[in-house]
């Protein structure tokens, strides 16, 4: 795709170098602390901490599609469920090795979001938002009326991977191979943002119609979205049911995809840095709350709305936003004086 | 076929049909008159049957739960209309829909906690009653859920036709900035029009309670309310009853033949078919798109 969407890059291409080694320097300290710190917890936290990274890809992938492409989709949980039962048949009934069976159930879902995609090109905002929910609706009852591939209501259990011919069934190990697939993905999904398909994703959100009048192939480019995050979810969903063991429809409903559209709000749309923060703290979240589970869904309600209404561009735009107030504070004094 | 079965067919999936055309009518509705697709409708379906519960905990007449939820919910419209929904006015549609989301989980939530997970009913008007064509019995309910649809369906056509404020309602509906510079108060209009639409919702939501039970799910009814109502054209009242009708006769018969998997199916189905092959629905006109 990147021959075909010849746009007038403007004087970033100079500054690239200069915004990487930036932008790696800002990434070293996070990084090495997820490295290594771990060892040092127990296993619950290597747990929760995965859960968290397993977000990071979702809500990665989804923002890559809502914040920077600009299309609603409310059925993020049915690519995961795709990935994860795609995963946990290959590995439990076919014998496949993991290492297989995951980029598959991620492919699965890729191709099932080239067939969303297709019926989403004619459809726009409200319309787009009750053709994903309808789709989550229909992936959830096949689940459920499939028994003999998913196990039905009851569900279906997974396997741990082996690596190097030994089972990861510790947490740490697992955590450290869901670590270095969502930095992966983490780093894919920047490196698009700099292509240009990834510039053709904000060019549509933008204005569809000044978007194809420069020549930018508009169908492609949206299922190319719609593809691209539904392979993240499908690979989250197969690294998802590996590490808790066990899935049943329920698992991937409505509400999952609700917290997987709040990771990306509360975090900031269209911004990778975003999604991580976004879903490794409404996952931390709701793990300190336990005491108030069943609160849960008011907790995340009551955050989705002032967010929305407080700080539409996120939690990463409240950076900008507290320094440019700062300096303003800083000229009041100084004007005072 | 048997003429019973047939008969006992039809009734339940118009009766069902029913109370998908009133889902649909009150997403409509608003959708008319504020521009906004409230994603919490299916919610305040349900939340009418918690409150016609809770009425018929106080020991009350069925007539009085029924008046008393409808005046409640309309109370409760008017609230939402005032502190939620206001601000997403002119909100682009992904604001609304996360937004309107959240309302939605927000309000099953609060209703989920309030009763627990116990399963509840409410007493069905018609108990006592048995209706039977040939030596198959029919659920009366049914045929109190299509009563009461065609009376509602009835007085808001007078409502909308002969009245005032239906008509001013329609006004803020075709064109807000021309109702608003021929007098017509729009910031009062949008209260009362969410009034109506959950007045509608808690209607459904009583009506549907005998059958299906009361739980907090009660909401998942939303979809088929889409559905209908873009079977119907989205814009249509009347396109919406056809819609529902045609969805729950469908649904019914469908379930009947094929089995459950087939009866759970069809409303997707629908939905993808008719928005590939004919978005604007079966009754709606075309519509203009600015770029």
């Amino acid at each position: 795709m990147s021959d075909s969407a010849p746009i007038a890059v403007p004087a970033v291409s100079g500054a690239v170098p200069g915004k990487l080694a930036r932008g790696l320097r800002v990434a070293l300290l996070p990084i090495a602390i997820a490295v290594l710190l771990p060892p040092f917890l127990g296993s619950y936290y290597h747990f929760v901490a995965s859960l968290a990274l397993i977000n990071v890809i979702i809500a990665v992938g989804l923002n890559l599609l809502t914040g920077n492409a600009g299309q609603i989709s409310m059925c993020q949980a049915s690519f995961m469920a795709i990935g994860a039962y795609t995963t946990s048949y290959l590995t439990t009934k076919v014998g496949l090795s993991y290492w297989l069976a995951m980029p598959s159930g991620g492919l699965l879902a890729a191709l099932l979001g080239v067939a969303l995609g297709f019926p989403a090109l004619r459809f726009r905002g409200f319309y787009l938002a009750v053709v994903t929910l309808g789709f989550l609706e229909i992936t959830q009852i096949l689940v459920e009326q499939l028994p003999s591939i998913t196990g039905g209501v009851r569900g279906i259990s997974a396997s741990r991977p082996y690596l190097f011919g030994s089972k990861l069934s510790n947490d740490l190990a697992f955590y450290y191979v869901v670590f270095a697939i969502s930095l992966l993905g983490i780093w894919c999904a920047i490196s698009l943002l700099r292509s240009p398909t990834g510039r053709a994703f904000d060019a549509i959100r933008s204005s569809e119609a000044a978007a194809q009048s420069l020549g930018m192939p508009l169908a492609r480019t949206k299922i190319a979205a719609f593809v691209i995050a539904a392979f993240y979810a499908g690979i989250g969903g197969g690294l998802y049911a590996s590490l808790v063991g066990f899935i049943d429809p329920l698992e991937f409903g409505v509400w999952t995809s609700i917290r997987h559209v709040v990771f990306i709000v509360v975090g900031g749309l269209g911004s990778v840095v975003g999604s991580i923060v976004g879903a490794v703290a409404l996952t931390v979240l709701p793990e300190l709350l336990r005491g108030f589970k069943e609160y849960n869904e008011f907790v995340f309600g009551s955050l989705l709305l002032l967010v929305l209404v407080l700080m539409p561009t996120g939690l990463v735009g409240l950076g900008p936003r507290v320094r440019s107030w700062l300096r303003r504070r800083a000229d009041h004094m100084r004007d005072d004086k | 076929m048997e003429l019973g079965i047939f008969v006992q067919l039809l009734v339940a999936g118009l009766g069902i049909g029913s109370i998908y055309a009133l889902v649909a009518l009150g997403l409509v509705l608003a959708f008319k008159g504020t521009g906004v697709l409230n994603f919490a409708h299916g919610d305040l379906v349900a939340f009418g049957a918690y409150v016609a519960l809770f009425l018929s905990l106080l020991k009350l007449p069925y007539w009085q739960v029924l008046l008393g939820t409808l005046a409640i919910a309309a109370v409760f419209g008017v609230l939402l209309e005032r502190t939620l929904i206001r601000p997403l006015l002119n909100a682009p549609a992904f604001t609304v829909v996360v937004a309107t989301l959240a309302i939605g989980l927000m309000i099953k939530n609060a209703l989920r906690l309030s009763w627990q997970e116990n399963i509840a009913t409410l007493p069905s008007p018609l108990d006592g009653v048995t209706v039977r064509v040939g030596d198959v019995s029919v659920n009366p309910q049914y045929f109190w859920i299509i009563g009461c649809s065609i009376a509602i369906m009835i007085l808001l056509a007078v409502f909308f036709r002969r009245t005032l404020i239906g008509k001013a309602m329609k006004a803020v509906a075709q064109n807000r900035d021309a109702a608003r510079l021929m007098g017509v108060r729009v910031n009062r209009v949008f209260p009362l029009t969410f009034a109506v639409s959950t007045a509608v919702a808690a209607l459904a939501g009583v009506l549907i309670a005998p059958i299906t039970g009361i739980q907090s799910e009660m909401g998942s009814v939303i979809i088929k309310g889409f559905v209908a109502a873009i079977l119907g054209g989205f814009n249509s009242l009347p396109g919406c009853v056809v819609g529902g009708l045609v969805l729950g006769t469908l649904e019914t018969f469908g379930g009947a033949f094929f089995g459950g998997t087939f009866k759970d199916v069809t409303a997707f189905v629908l939905l993808i078919v008719v928005l590939l092959v004919r978005p604007n629905g079966i009754f709606g006109g075309a519509e203009a798109r600015r770029v």
